[in-house]
């Protein structure tokens, strides 16, 4: 028994931890035997009370909760009972029985489901003389730190997209699913391709200079968003996302917690939000099998406007005529050597292809009173929309067993996903090779063979990187009860993402005269991330001072470890041989590793008395190598406090029109630990040259012994209204956030030493802002429903006060705006004599671009307001679902070349060579077409002018989904439980004053999100 | 239920103990603990402080004592346009803009990161642990020499602790002095009595590195300053006497490497020449001011080989102790930091202070002989003391600043700038015998005070 903890803690080999977790697994089962939940004992005897009345007692009698879509149950049905010590089956037979409703077990879940064949039992006119009126918003269970709640007793902010939404959407990064969904979260993808990076940030920025990416856990295991280095891949650029290896099909929820009551728990961990990922688990109830596959297609939605071989070749030719010069074979090739009278749309030859989706899952779970299981198998291939055969394909695994012993008091939970993924991408995005000339000549000769007379961008296919991706988690947790009402419970998790990327630089590359002497080289980039935690917990129910109370008290001991290695391998003979280091001329190498270790103890208290006082206190104590040895360990606390009025007897005169009300406020102190590792200690670096032959060693930090968290006190106000028996439902939260203790490089005086020193400033932050969440079931029938959802987030940033004298100098200067602000040139116009651009400095001043320029427009890229609006249409056996997202924001323009000047001999986004100069006395806003360097400091200022930022705000239909559900008589036919086709559709279409190809990336390197179409088939037996 | 308590157990046990959260050192950094695990690693901490003094700063070239000392005191006419070189020159600096301060300081903290880690490594050789010991001390008594010669009351920062510097003021000139002396009494015990290589075990006759001599021949200099005539004769003696290592080398190899004059050398790390002759050389920001040009005796053989002159109208005169400036095969010139002259002459002149003229007299002698001078006709004490300045003004010009600390130290300063400021086109005032402290530091630490004129 001993060897349980051992093996997780220590194994290295994902696959020898994953057996050995399934060893330990089943060595449990022995002891366990007996009964299950449905035999916990219920005891009530009471005349007329409320099914509502009767549920509540269930649940705290039992500790587990209700889960249901609120039509079903006339919650207000009064009934009398006499239960003594009856098992629960009984209780829920005789209360759900005869309105012919189902019940499975789930985790702590009762949920509530029609039997198949009976329409949905009709709604009846609600009695008013009950507690209250059930609703799916307000009941369904939500996860929050080492629990679950529902919203209608929650004192925290807590969003929930449940895993129905996942399955909604097509996306192959399941945190693409909150996007447009929740409040105050805004996510920003930076690319199309399956695996780049999401930029994440919940109620804005907290932190002058250090990352406010939100913690993000997976059953209980911390997981670490990014991939450092993206295997190396350009197109991955400096991250991958790492939740890109998790199947959005395994999962059952996730719950996105904001504010210090939800938050604070999580410690100084806690200040940029959480998102728990809660993987599917397997359920009570006949072997259910499900399998759903789906196929479809991306395309680029927005491709550009470029020009073509007449714009292009009138555009170098007035390059050279401005410019004085005459055009040759060598500096115009494309004047004079190539046919002028070629056209090629090349952004259609690489990035106007078809991204082929294929998604297939296959689970089967189920199970008896004693285990309940889930397997499932999923695969999932992801092409790219340029030349050739580039993409990913993921397979994946996961499985969950529960068991509970028989006297219902030893439970025992196992989880493990692993997914292997294996990309392929080219060397470059191809976005970037669309601005070749478009009368370049035919990348491939007559022969079928790689045309190398001209830089021809379909080399690129010669040089692919090929990804290896490992992905490996697992959970067990453990669970006993000492007597009703007090639980010990042990979770224990692992985690380990790994892969190599290879890129390759071939002798192929070279024109085949030119490879004489040249040989290859290849570069392997190595990465592994391994997350190991044990959670012992302890939890105390009980009933108190007619509420109820519930205690928890737990500790956290988590590693982290990070190792990354790059090989980089020359002189290969053989392009055939580059992936076999053995034939590398030279090889070198990097290693870098990061460990990270941290501990904790962890309370909370909750109280809520008589459904109407709730009260939530939660204290966490965290330790972590990343602080000073002075600052080791800190102390975080909120407090959480709501007050359900729609419960008090004064509030009887509000309905029917207000049938639930709920206020509530929280305050606490989290903090944010993304300030790196080892940051504290004295760093040394090695000098630039030689000493007696030595390369000598300097010190260039100072050691920091109080290097330490940075500190948000977060305030939340906010309200949940339910209207007209809780259909309309609206939710409004304000908060108040407070950034202190800023980590920041500051100037210390030069007797210290060492110039600067990075330390904790008292700095202020503050983000502030209103959410409104509303959900209004607009039409309920037999036969068609209405839902809709609408959410808006307006955020207010402000940098309050930064200590020190120089406020002349960044950061100081942004006291009082926004954090993100800057500053750029102000284009004035372009020079009517000379066709240079001009530029207006401080004064209001037209100056010109060779004298010094002073960026005087502030610009401010953060959204002003963003949101999302849904809507589900229900007619007999059609859904229809349409999520749209919307984003009032400024953005980048992507149609100047970071690089070229117009008139070079690249094309041109149109956008940027509209009505340019031409000759003296034009007025103009773009500079003349030029192929020399004589405007390049002018250009390069203009594209970081005014000219360059741009209204980017759209609105997206994020998602649609059109469903077909095969009708029960035919189902009954067939022997299925379920059968739906459905059409999908992401990023169907944009409405944006942003005229480049996405004003999402806003980018002209990255391939946009792809809009996607996608046609699948569920099925159930 | 057992494994769930012995998990707890094992929790509860495991929370107690203190390196739970210890993750050992990253990879790809370098941070202390690993430098001072391992005597290479360790020594490269010196040699790169010895790299860093060589490439430029307080010890050689544009910005260094050298450079600043010879502007600000009688040896130099300035024709260099440089904002700060002419301020130094014109005695007219201001707190805006101030040399040597930041860099000395930079080397201070070096050496004291060198220090405290060293003090708390259990891991390295003792010999080599106690030789890197007193290179650190030795460099931080040089810095603390030339701070308080030039800014007088400096905070005086010995260790690396931001919080505690923080808080310093500006420490007495005796208490910088005690320092001073502190570390170079530890440093002579310290150090190795041979020159050695980098790896600090092996032996070299590349003399790069400090030694015990070093460190005694500085301390003879500071008891010097400290009017400790004894203790300063002691330590003198202690080095000349020490003829295996040292002797008086002809003139024209008194800057070669590993000349028998040397007692510490800087081994040129930007080029195959030192700064010091990149800068007289190459740059020629200034020429030799006629008043030094006066000072050399007729036949004083250093005045054609120390000095050169230009083409230019006038033939002006710049400094020719180093003769390289530009690329060669090899490095021919180490930069002279401390040499074996300046401790016959600290010897002459604390034998006159104790009466013992004779014996001051022979010693000025034996530098006067190999400039190709006759015995010294000094015969009083008043006499010989001028003879002894006279002598190191034309033996230490466009070295170190000897001169400028000369002046202030024998309370001649105000008498010989008065005049010269007024040629340079300043006007002098006592006050600007010491360098302003830097307005930047000021300001961010608020306990400094600022020299008294500058205010």
């Amino acid at each position: 028994m001993l060897c349980m903890k051992i093996p997780v803690l220590s194994g290295h080999q994902p696959a020898l931890s994953l057996l050995l977790l399934l060893l330990l697994y089943t060595c449990i089962p022995a002891q366990v035997s007996g009964r299950q939940l449905g035999n916990k004992k219920i005891t009530l005897k009471k005349k007329r009370v409320t099914v509502g009345y009767v549920f509540l007692q269930i649940e705290d009698q039992t500790e587990l909760r209700f889960s249901y879509f609120s039509p079903l149950i006339d919650k207000n049905r009064k009934v009398n009972v006499a239960f003594d010590n009856t098992p629960l089956d009984d209780v829920l037979a005789f209360l759900l029985g005869e309105i012919n409703i189902s019940w499975t077990y789930n985790d702590r879940l009762i949920s509530l489901n029609e039997k198949p064949g009976k329409p949905v039992a009709a709604v009846k006119a609600p009695l008013r003389d009950t507690t209250y009126v059930f609703s799916k918003m307000l009941d369904e269970a939500v996860v929050i730190a080492y629990g679950i709640t529902t919203p209608r007793f929650n004192t925290g902010n807590v969003y929930a997209v449940k895993a129905a939404d996942i399955d909604a959407e097509p996306i192959s990064n399941p945190l693409l699913v909150l996007e447009g969904r929740v409040p105050g979260m805004s996510i920003m993808q930076t690319g199309g391709i399956a695996g780049t990076e999401l930029k994440i940030q919940i109620r804005g920025k907290n932190s002058l200079s250090n990352g406010t990416e939100p913690l993000i856990i997976v059953d209980g295991i911390p997981y670490n968003a990014k991939v450092n280095g993206g295997f190396g891949s350009f197109i991955f650029g400096v991250n991958a996302s790492a939740v890109s290896y998790i199947n959005p099909g395994d999962i059952e929820s996730i719950d996105v917690l904001k504010d210090a009551d939800a938050t604070a728990i999580y410690g100084s961990r806690g200040a940029n939000g959480v998102v728990l990922i809660t993987m599917k688990k397997g359920q009570k109830g006949k072997t259910a099998v499900r399998a759903n596959v789906s196929y479809g297609a991306g395309t680029i939605a927005h491709p550009v406007q470029l020009l073509n071989t007449t714009q292009y070749l009138e555009m170098r030719r007035g390059a050279f005529k401005n410019d004085g010069v005459t055009p040759t074979s060598v500096n115009a090739p494309d004047l004079l050597v190539w046919d002028t009278s070629r056209y090629t749309n090349w952004q259609k030859e690489f990035i106007g292809g078809t991204s082929n989706i294929t998604n297939a899952q296959l689970s089967v779970s189920g199970g008896d009173t004693i285990v309940q299981y889930l397997v499932s198998g999923s695969y999932r291939k992801e092409t790219t929309v340029f030349p050739d055969d580039f993409g990913s394909q993921k397979w994946g695994t996961h499985f969950s067993i529960s068991s509970s012993s028989a006297n219902q008091r030893f439970k025992t939970t196992l989880t493990g996903s692993f997914l292997v993924d294996r990309t392929i991408l080219p060397a470059n995005d191809f976005i970037n090779s669309i601005t070749v000339s478009p009368n370049a000549p035919p990348a491939y000769d007559a022969a079928g063979k790689l045309n190398y007379s001209w830089v021809n961008p379909y080399r690129a296919l010669l040089a692919p990187v090929n990804i290896n991706v490992k992905n490996l988690l697992g959970n067990a947790g453990m669970q006993y009860e000492i007597f009703p009402g007090l639980h010990v419970k042990a979770n224990l998790g692992y985690q380990t993402l790994s892969g190599h990327g290879l890129s390759i630089l071939p002798i192929a590359l070279m024109a085949p005269d030119q490879r004489q002497g040249v040989t290859g080289s290849s570069s392997t980039n190595r990465y592994e991330a391994t997350s190991r935690i044990f959670e012992p917990q302890i939890t105390y129910t009980r009933g108190l001072w007619k509420g109820k109370l519930e205690a928890l008290i737990g500790g956290t001991l988590q590693q982290y470890t990070e190792e990354q290695e790059i090989i980089k391998a020359k002189g290969f003979k053989d392009d055939g041989q580059l992936n076999d280091l053995s034939f590398a001329g030279t090889i070198s190498g990097t290693t870098a590793h990061t460990a990270y270790k941290y501990m904790a103890l962890f309370g909370r208290v909750g109280y809520n008395w008589k459904e109407k006082y709730l009260l939530n206190l939660s204290i966490r104590r965290d330790g972590s190598s990343r602080y000073g040895p002075r600052m080791q360990y800190a102390v975080f606390s909120a407090i959480g406090a709501g007050w359900i009025f729609t419960s008090e007897k004064f509030a009887r005169r509000l309905s029917p029109f207000m049938s639930y009300g709920k206020l509530r406020v929280s305050y606490g102190a989290t903090g944010n630990d993304q300030i790196g590792d080892y940051q504290f200690m004295d760093r040394y670096e090695r000098v630039g040259g030689t000493y007696q032959g030595v390369v000598g060693l300097q010190p260039v930090s100072l050691f920091n012994a109080d290097y330490a968290w940075e500190l948000t006190r977060k305030l939340e106000l906010g309200s949940e209204l339910g209207f007209l028996d809780n259909r309309i439902l609206l939710s409004t939260s304000y908060y108040r956030y407070r950034s202190t203790h800023q980590l920041v490089e500051y100037p210390i005086a030069d007797m210290q030493g060492a110039g600067t020193i990075l330390a904790n400033l008292p700095a202020v932050i503050g983000n502030s802002g209103w959410e409104f969440l509303l959900t209004m079931q607009n039409i309920q029938s037999r036969h068609f429903v209405w839902t809709t959802s609408f959410n808006i987030s307006i955020a207010r940033n402000r940098l309050l006060y930064y200590p020190g004298r120089n406020n002349n100098e960044w950061p100081a200067t942004l006291v009082g705006k926004s954090l993100s602000e800057f500053f750029v040139y102000k284009m004035a116009d372009v020079d009517k004599a000379t066709g240079a651009y001009r530029f207006t400095d401080a004064t209001g001043n037209i100056v010109s671009a060779d004298g010094f320029v002073p960026r005087v427009t502030p610009v401010d890229l953060v959204p002003k307001y963003f949101g999302g609006l849904m809507n589900t249409f229900r007619y007999k056996q059609f859904q229809l679902e349409v999520l749209l997202q919307f984003t009032r924001q400024l953005g980048v323009t992507d149609a100047f070349d970071p690089v070229y000047q117009p008139g070079y001999q690249v094309n041109q986004y149109a956008a940027a060579v509209s009505n340019p100069w031409k000759t003296a006395g034009d007025v103009s806003n773009r500079q003349r077409f030029t192929q020399n360097g004589n405007l390049r400091k002018g250009y390069l200022m203009a594209i970081e002018s005014n000219l360059k930022y741009t209204d980017a705000s759209f609105i997206r239909c994020k998602n649609l989904v059109f469903s077909w559900q095969l009708p029960e008589h035919y189902l009954h036919k067939i022997h299925f439980r379920e059968c739906k086709f459905s059409l999908q559709a992401q990023n169907l279409f944009t409405l944006t004053p942003y005229q480049g190809m996405d004003p999402e990336t806003q980018s002209r390197t990255a391939i946009p999100p792809l809009r996607i179409l996608m046609a699948g088939m569920q099925l159930l037996f | 239920m057992r494994m769930l308590l012995l998990g707890m157990l094992f929790f509860c046990i495991s929370c107690n103990k203190k390196n739970l959260l210890d993750v050992g050192s990253p990879s790809g950094v370098i941070v202390s603990p690993i430098v001072y695990k391992s005597d290479a690693n360790a020594a490269d901490v010196l040699t790169g402080l010895y790299y860093i003094m060589s490439s430029g700063g307080p010890a050689t070239g544009e910005l260094s004592c050298t450079y600043y000392g010879s502007l600000s005191a009688d040896e130099f006419t300035l024709s260099d346009q440089d904002e700060l070189a002419q301020s130094a020159y014109k005695n007219a600096l201001t707190s805006a803009n101030v040399p040597l301060w930041t860099q000395f300081y930079n080397y201070i903290f070096h050496a004291n990161a060198a220090i405290e880690g060293l003090s708390n490594s259990t891991a390295l050789t003792l010999s080599v642990k106690q030789q890197l010991m007193g290179e650190a001390k030795f460099i931080r008594g040089l810095c603390y020499f030339y701070l308080v010669n030039f800014f007088g009351k400096v905070p005086l920062v010995v260790s690396t602790d931001y919080k505690v510097n923080k808080g310093l003021s500006c420490a007495d000139m005796d208490a910088v002095y005690i320092q001073i002396a502190t570390d170079l009494e530890a440093a002579q015990t310290l150090l190795s009595d041979q020159y050695l290589e980098a790896n600090v075990t092996t032996l070299t006759s590349e003399r790069l590195r400090p030694t015990r001599w070093a460190a005694i021949a500085l301390l003879a200099r500071v008891q010097l300053f400290r009017r400790n005539w004894a203790a300063a004769i002691t330590a003198a003696k202690t080095v000349i006497d020490h003829t295996s290592l040292f002797d008086i080398a002809p003139l024209n190899e008194v800057f070669l490497k590993n000349s028998k004059e040397a007692i510490w050398q800087l081994q040129p790390v930007n080029g195959k020449y030192t700064e010091d002759g990149q800068l007289f050389i190459s740059s020629l920001p200034v020429y030799i001011s006629p008043s030094l040009l006066q000072a050399f005796e007729p036949h004083d053989l250093r005045k054609s080989s120390w000095l050169k002159s230009n083409s230019r109208e006038g033939n002006p005169c710049y400094p020719f102790k180093y003769k390289t400036s530009r690329e060669a095969k090899t490095i021919t010139e180490y930069l002279m930091v401390l040499r074996i002259t300046e401790q016959y002459l600290i010897r002459a002149e604390a034998f006159v202070q104790l009466g013992d003229l004779a014996g001051a007299r022979a010693d000025l002698n034996v530098i006067r002989h190999r400039a190709g001078l006759a015995n010294t006709t000094a015969s009083t004490s008043a006499e010989l003391l001028a003879a002894i300045m006279h002598e190191r003004q034309v033996e230490f010009f466009a070295e170190w600043g000897h001169r400028w600390l000369d002046l202030k130290r024998t309370g001649t300063v105000d008498a010989v700038m008065e005049r010269m400021t007024t040629q340079k086109g300043g006007s002098w005032k006592t006050y600007l015998q010491l360098y302003p402290i830097p307005q930047s530091d000021l300001l961010l630490n608020t306990h400094l005070k600022q020299n008294v004129g500058y205010e």
